[in-house]
């Protein structure tokens, strides 16, 4: 899998600065850091600047890591279809939020949803609903704290409204 | 007295027989027309991905064969090359395995767009398609069965390699097959291309544009119909597909009958490709010589001391992959099946997240029906193909 190049990577540290945490390549593919402030901004310039063209979201997801604070960071997977390379976005989510990208990509409507009810991090600009559990399951299954046979629930939560 | 609102909310699902599994859909309509929708999904949600968490890395394969439970071989496959790639030994696979790969990926292609021509076909109206396609489908699992002990689950694929080499009687009947099968493809064809029927139910109905369809990151036969040729087998090849030859089918209509056709061009690809990988295959081994990443034969272990120390090793404390992450990516017969693994060097994965193809290409569904007939629903759903294991994971 192609990944953005060196001259590409140079572009967005000229361009971002100190908005950028840090940039890591691991097996050939690279991943970039970026705070939570400057995420919308990021995001919006991967998908109109000329040289990147991200036109296509590939998968959001989170990862939760309970030591660190904060604790969530979500990840985005991004790909141009025209200039074929890739690139992941990687973003800590302090106080459980970060902003939608539901604007520039539509891929994010269910999948921000999925990132929502299994690790309740909360999307800001966007209405938020559960995709695949009970709308009032209490829990959020993806967490490591979490016990892998769940909790018993009453039957009462499973009314598939 | 005009009313706003919707005359009737229809449920549609979770039982109804067209919506290819437990897919639910809350239809509000007016008159026969659908001014909007909602997807309810979930039914079939097992938690792979927390499974996949608390296991050793061998051990998550046989889950993931369930996922999807029409393409086992291409889920393994995704996951197989992730890990490897995660490892650092893509380039250490024997050749022989890698076209076997191939050829059972694109063997699962096909079985799998033939339960999709079937079910689609029958819920159109068209029954003996059905009959048709399930009947050259048994075969490939048979095929299965040969090489891999299992039709549905196969458990073929390893990190390191593949399961067991081909027998004789597997070549012969995979000759066979590729033999007859393009000749059952015409005869599929002949039912459906130019039934007059067929057209006027899929024709212009749930036009996707290119535009559209990459927005939502549609993935698979439905962006090729769509005009964009993302294919992940071109893109970014993986195994030996670089070094085979053949096309991408793509249509730029969009609608239900150019997603019909993309599917029916892509079997035709298949034969081709799984012809191809017969002759270019080389002799040779069919796993990782590393003892540190595959069990050792069985011959060794029930003979050998080191033959048995290494197994124990290797069943005891499984792999340990260094700290990173990877992802990698299969064209499955829906889309793009992707495998994003966080590792924090042990032997379990610390977060696994499958990007599963049927989710993101069914997400466009409330927005697509609107202004169709309840009629053109259940040939949508048929043609996004979606597959509600794979969806709800």
């Amino acid at each position: 899998m192609k990944f953005i190049d060196e001259s590409l990577i140079d572009v967005l540290k000229k361009h971002f600065k100190d908005k950028i945490e840090e940039i890591g390549t691991f097996r050939g593919e690279v991943t970039v850091v970026v705070k939570k402030s400057a995420l919308k901004e990021f995001m919006g310039f991967l998908r109109h600047d000329d040289r990147f063209q991200m036109d296509m979201l590939v998968d959001v997801t989170a990862v939760d890591y309970p030591e660190h604070n904060p604790r969530f960071q979500v990840v985005y997977h991004l790909r141009s279809i025209p200039m074929k390379h890739n690139l992941r976005v990687k973003c800590w989510a302090e106080n459980d939020e970060v902003p939608t990208v539901l604007d520039l990509w539509k891929t994010a409507d269910w999948t921000e949803r999925e990132v929502y009810e299994m690790f309740g991090v909360r999307f800001t600009g966007r209405e938020l609903r559960k995709l695949l559990l009970p709308q009032n399951y209490p829990y959020h299954p993806l967490r490591k704290d979490f016990p892998l046979e769940g909790y018993e629930e009453p039957c009462e939560l499973w009314d598939w409204e | 007295m005009e009313r706003e609102k919707a005359d009737l909310i229809l449920n549609m699902g979770p039982q109804h027989p067209s919506t290819h599994g437990v897919l639910r859909l809350v239809l509000e309509l007016k008159g026969e027309k659908i001014i909007g929708s909602d997807a309810v999904i979930g039914y079939v949600h097992r938690g792979v991905e927390k499974l996949a968490e608390t296991r050793k890395y061998m051990q998550i394969l046989p889950v993931f064969d369930r996922v999807d439970y029409v393409s086992a071989n291409t889920n393994e496959l995704g996951f197989v090359l992730a890990v490897e790639k995660l490892l650092g030994i893509e380039d250490k696979i024997p050749e022989r395995a890698q076209f076997l790969r191939v050829i059972m990926a694109e063997l699962t292609r096909i079985s799998s767009h033939l339960i999709w021509l079937g079910t689609h076909a029958l819920e159109l109206g068209a029954m003996s398609v059905f009959l048709y396609a399930f009947r050259e489908r048994e075969k490939v699992l048979d095929l299965f069965e040969e090489i891999a002990g299992g039709r549905l689950h196969t458990g073929y694929m390893r990190i390191g390699g593949v399961a067991y080499d081909t027998t004789d009687r597997f070549i012969e009947e995979l000759e066979e097959f590729l033999e007859i099968f393009p000749h059952k493809l015409d005869e599929y064809e002949d039912l459906l291309t130019e039934n007059r029927i067929w057209l006027s139910r899929t024709k212009g109905v749930g036009v996707i544009d290119k535009e559209t369809a990459v927005n939502w990151g549609i993935t698979g036969p439905t962006l090729r119909a769509a005009g964009c040729d993302y294919d992940v087998r071109k893109y970014y090849p993986y195994c030996v597909y670089g070094r085979l030859d053949f096309n991408v089918p793509v249509y730029t209509e969009g609608d239900v009958y150019a997603r019909y056709r993309v599917r029916m061009d892509e079997m035709r690809e298949s034969v081709k490709i799984i012809r191809q990988c017969l002759d270019k295959m080389p002799e040779g081994p069919v796993q990782i010589e590393d003892t540190t990443i595959i069990l050792p034969p069985k011959e060794e272990v029930y003979n050998t001391m080191v033959g048995l120390i290494q197994h124990f090793e290797l069943v005891i404390h499984g792999l340990t992959p260094p700290v990173g992450e990877v992802y990698a990516a299969v064209e499955g017969p829906r889309g793009e099946l992707g495998y994003y693994i966080v590792s924090d060097g042990s032997n379990k994965p610390y977060r696994l997240r499958i990007r599963p193809p049927s989710l993101i290409n069914i997400a466009i569904l409330p927005e697509l029906l609107k202004d169709h007939y309840v009629a053109d629903v259940i040939s949508i759903i048929g043609s996004l193909d979606p597959l509600m294991g794979e969806v709800d994971r």
